[in-house]
């Protein structure tokens, strides 16, 4: 008799940016708006017809057939608006899926705008927490518990500051500076001072489906239900965790690929199974046992080869526009308006400086999949100058007098 | 090999390729027998320099050993004016200017002006198919159009394969006003070669779109860049942001967008000075759009610069701006990058297809153009990147990869590929 199988733990990040339209230095001072509207509901809407109704309208099925399957969502802020703006169809697809179950349809916590400001500035970070929290409160009536940060970046500090206001727990990447040698399936804890409950992507079975599913020259393909289902049947552990973008299924992996074939195919195998289990991660958190106290030396999350912070903060382009967006913050909150306030969010969401890298080889290639730019210089180059009229609209520093040249000539003069 | 320019007669991106090509092969121990209109100086055992045409070259200063008269380097040379980027008006009208004035490009010596262009390439073409009914070789290479019909001439006396080498197309240098005669040499030249051999994938393009030239017979070989020491720079109103054109002032480099974006460009930084470095038929119409703006005093005509001077010059400038309407490659990018300047340059810019860390325009869009020369100015990052980013790209280059590619098409067509 082989030892109970292991419980399966699924976390879909659902998200899109506002990204930037072309913006140069010649519309500083004169257009406002940052924003391309005409290309992001477009992306909305494709992503829409390929990804989220038909992969919801999966998950719908597979809720309602099998009462032990469970899934976990994190929603981005900035998503949450597009859809309202652009796909009410797919934000009522997602409300279904909320009404089917409560116990087996989870929704995390993360920053409104999917944001690299913990890397910046806590006071932004903790407003950005609370902003995402009501707007999934509003959405759905659940108030979100446990908290995954944008692209899994994840460091003690931020256990702790989660820990200190009151999440029950935090998702990361299991990977071997967080884990050392141990397995990522179990439920371990933070280093904080109440051990804050810790739950680890398994990376592997993550990206097989994820990152792997269509790649004709992986050995393993093409990746069966089978095949997948006897892996997972095999790993031991106590809970294993699948977290993935939830556009893997019909955008980064296209229908033609047979991803969605694939994944219901697979939970109705695995379902089937006697002692099979799924948990969305407070279900794990409440009847897992909680291991070792894990500590991160530095800061990981689950992006590239690296798996740390360099996809967004890897090159001084990126480091420099992070330095001078935040910058900004005492300035943006001080003035109390509303729109600058929306517009500096917006900016501090990481796809900005995700398109500003400047890797080679197989990191490039993912970048580049999702930028809109011809180039991370293009990137940098839009989002500057879009600082630099968010800047011109700020109210001036009350200790500093309004320099005395007129709008335009001066501010091509490099800024101290 | 049939070359047109080559070192030290250049006047642009061809001589150096050419050079480069030829250096390249060398290593790859090819022996060469290139045909040059004009004298050059270094001849080795693996490469003779043949001049087709003209009055023999003076002999040696000594007794050749036996050795060295049996190098397999001749000299032939036709006495012309011919040069690959004039059009028939233009070389009307150097022939007069060159009466006055001597351009430093322009050998010295006795000169031998054909009355008019189309002489030139017919008698070039005489000269060198008796040169090739002398030689032993496997295969005929001819750079550009000018060349063209020497290479179809030597393959009916030879029999031996033909690819032509194609820099340049009358398309990218007149954009619609095409010269007949040189667009039917083009023409008459990729169809009787075995191999065309385009310097990037937008010039293969144009030959399949435009010149019909069969995919199956196109081969792409970019041009490269030899590791060169890291010039002095000019030190000269060093407290200024300088923006740098090179190259030939011709329509084809979009010179017009060049001013047009200074001028936007100037009227937001005060201080920011432009330097064109180079000569050609638009120069005078650059100047006085220059003079129309009120921008004399920020701008530096520099002429023709030797080598040596454009490298002190490039490695000046903040920022090198290529805004060519159709640009096959670009070398000159290229050049610019290995002194750490930063590079804008046309989309569509055949050198963008073996450099990354490049910032690119849609061609014409002024705005764009503006904007990203003041990007690279403002932004200290930006510049350190692309500088930074843009010279390792350089240094990935060599001559003896692009000199292998032409290899494998010569092997193709003697039938020895694959090679060992």
């Amino acid at each position: 008799m082989a030892c109970a199988m292991i419980p399966v733990c699924l976390y879909f990040q659902v998200h899109q940016p506002w990204r930037l339209r072309r913006y140069n230095y010649f519309d500083v001072g004169r257009e406002h708006r940052y924003f391309d509207e005409a290309a992001n509901r477009d992306v909305l809407r494709r992503v829409c017809e390929r990804s989220y109704l038909p992969a919801t309208a999966m998950l719908a099925r597979l809720l309602e057939r099998h009462p032990r399957f469970a899934v976990s969502f994190s929603i981005s802020g900035c998503l949450l608006e597009q859809l309202a703006l652009w796909a009410p169809d797919a934000l009522d697809a997602f409300r279904r899926l909320a009404a089917i179950s409560e116990e087996r349809v989870e929704f995390l916590a993360e920053t409104s705008h999917h944001s690299l400001a913990w890397l910046a500035s806590r006071e932004e970070f903790a407003e950005q927490v609370d902003l995402h929290r009501r707007a999934v409160a509003d959405a759905f009536g659940r108030t979100p518990t446990v908290f995954r940060n944008t692209e899994l970046i994840y460091s003690d500090a931020l256990a702790a500051f989660l820990e200190e206001r009151g999440f029950r727990g935090v998702l990361a990447d299991g990977v071997e500076p967080l884990t050392g040698p141990r397995s990522p399936r179990h439920v371990y804890r933070a280093s904080t001072p109440k051990g804050l409950p810790l739950l680890l992507r398994d990376y592997r079975l993550s990206d097989d489906i994820a990152y792997r599913f269509s790649n004709r020259s992986w050995d393993e393909w093409p990746l069966t239900p089978e095949k997948y289902d006897r892996w997972i049947s095999r790993s031991e552990g106590e809970v294993l965790s699948l977290f993935m973008d939830f556009e893997t299924f019909g955008e980064h992996q296209r229908k033609e690929t047979g991803i969605f074939e694939f994944f219901e195919a697979w939970v109705d195998r695995h379902a089937a199974k006697r002692g099979a289990e799924f948990l969305t991660p407070s279900r794990a958190i409440e009847t897992r046992p909680h291991r070792d106290l894990l500590s991160a030396p530095r800061t990981i999350s689950w992006a590239d080869e690296a798996r740390d912070l360099s996809a967004w903060q890897g090159n001084d382009l990126q480091r420099d526009a992070l330095k001078r967006l935040f910058a900004l913050e005492g300035r943006v909150r001080a003035s109390g308006a509303p729109e600058l306030q929306t517009d500096f969010r917006r900016l501090t969401t990481s796809d900005h400086f995700y398109y500003m890298a400047t890797k080679s080889a197989g990191d490039a290639e993912v970048h580049e999949y999702f930028s809109p730019y011809d180039s991370p210089y293009e990137a940098y180059i839009a989002l500057m100058h879009v600082l630099s009229d968010l800047e011109r609209r700020l109210p001036r520093p009350h200790r500093r007098a309004a320099p005395q040249a007129g709008p335009g000539r001066a501010r091509a003069v490099p800024r101290a | 090999m049939f070359g047109w320019e080559f070192p030290p007669y250049v006047s642009g991106g061809l001589g150096v390729a050419c050079e480069g090509l030829v250096k390249g092969l060398l290593e790859l121990s090819t022996e060469i027998v290139l045909v040059l209109p004009r004298p050059a100086e270094s001849s080795t055992a693996a490469l003779r320099i043949l001049q087709a045409g003209g009055p023999a070259p003076p002999p040696p200063r000594r007794r050749r050993t036996r050795r060295e008269r049996k190098v397999r380097l001749k000299l032939r040379r036709v006495r012309t004016l011919l040069r690959p980027y004039l059009t028939e008006q233009a070389y009307t009208e150097e022939i007069e200017e060159i009466q006055t004035l001597s351009a430093p490009d322009v050998p010295e010596g006795p000169v031998i002006y054909g009355p008019d262009l189309h002489a030139e390439v017919l008698r070039y073409a005489e000269e060198a198919a008796r040169i090739a009914a002398r030689e032993s070789f496997d295969v005929i290479h001819a750079h550009d159009w000018m060349t063209f019909m020497a290479g179809m001439r030597a393959k009916r006396a030879s029999g031996k394969p033909l690819v032509v080498h194609v820099h340049a197309t009358e398309f990218d240098r007149s954009g619609g006003g095409e010269n007949g005669f040189v667009t039917a040499i083009e023409r008459a030249g990729a169809a009787a070669a075995d191999r065309v051999v385009a310097v990037s994938g937008y010039t293969a393009d144009v030959l399949a779109t435009r010149y019909g030239v069969p995919r199956d017979r196109l081969r792409v070989v970019h041009n490269a860049i030899d590791r060169r020491e890291p010039a002095a720079r000019f030190t000269i109103g060093e407290e200024d942001p300088l923006v740098l054109f090179a190259g030939r002032i011709t329509w084809q480099k979009g010179p017009d967008y060049f001013v047009d974006a200074a001028e936007r460009v100037a009227a937001e930084m005060p201080r920011v000075k432009f330097a064109v470095a180079g000569s050609g038929d638009r120069m005078r119409a650059m100047m006085q759009g220059v003079a129309a703006r009120g921008l004399e005093d920020r701008f530096l005509f520099t002429g023709f610069l030797p080598p040596d001077d454009l490298d002190r010059l490039y490695a000046r400038a903040d920022v090198y701006v290529m805004p060519s309407v159709s640009e096959p490659f670009g070398l000159t990018a290229l050049e610019a990058l290995q002194h750490g300047t930063p590079v804008i340059v046309s989309r569509s810019a055949g050198v963008s297809e073996v450099v990354r860390n490049v910032l690119r325009v849609r061609f014409g869009d002024v705005e764009d153009l503006a904007s990203k020369i003041l990007s690279v100015l403002l932004f200290p990052p930006l510049r350190d990147a692309l500088s930074s980013r843009g010279r390792a790209d350089v240094r990935r280059l060599s001559w003896r990869e692009s000199a292998w590619r032409c290899l494998t098409v010569y092997r193709e067509l003697v039938g020895e590929w694959p090679a060992p």
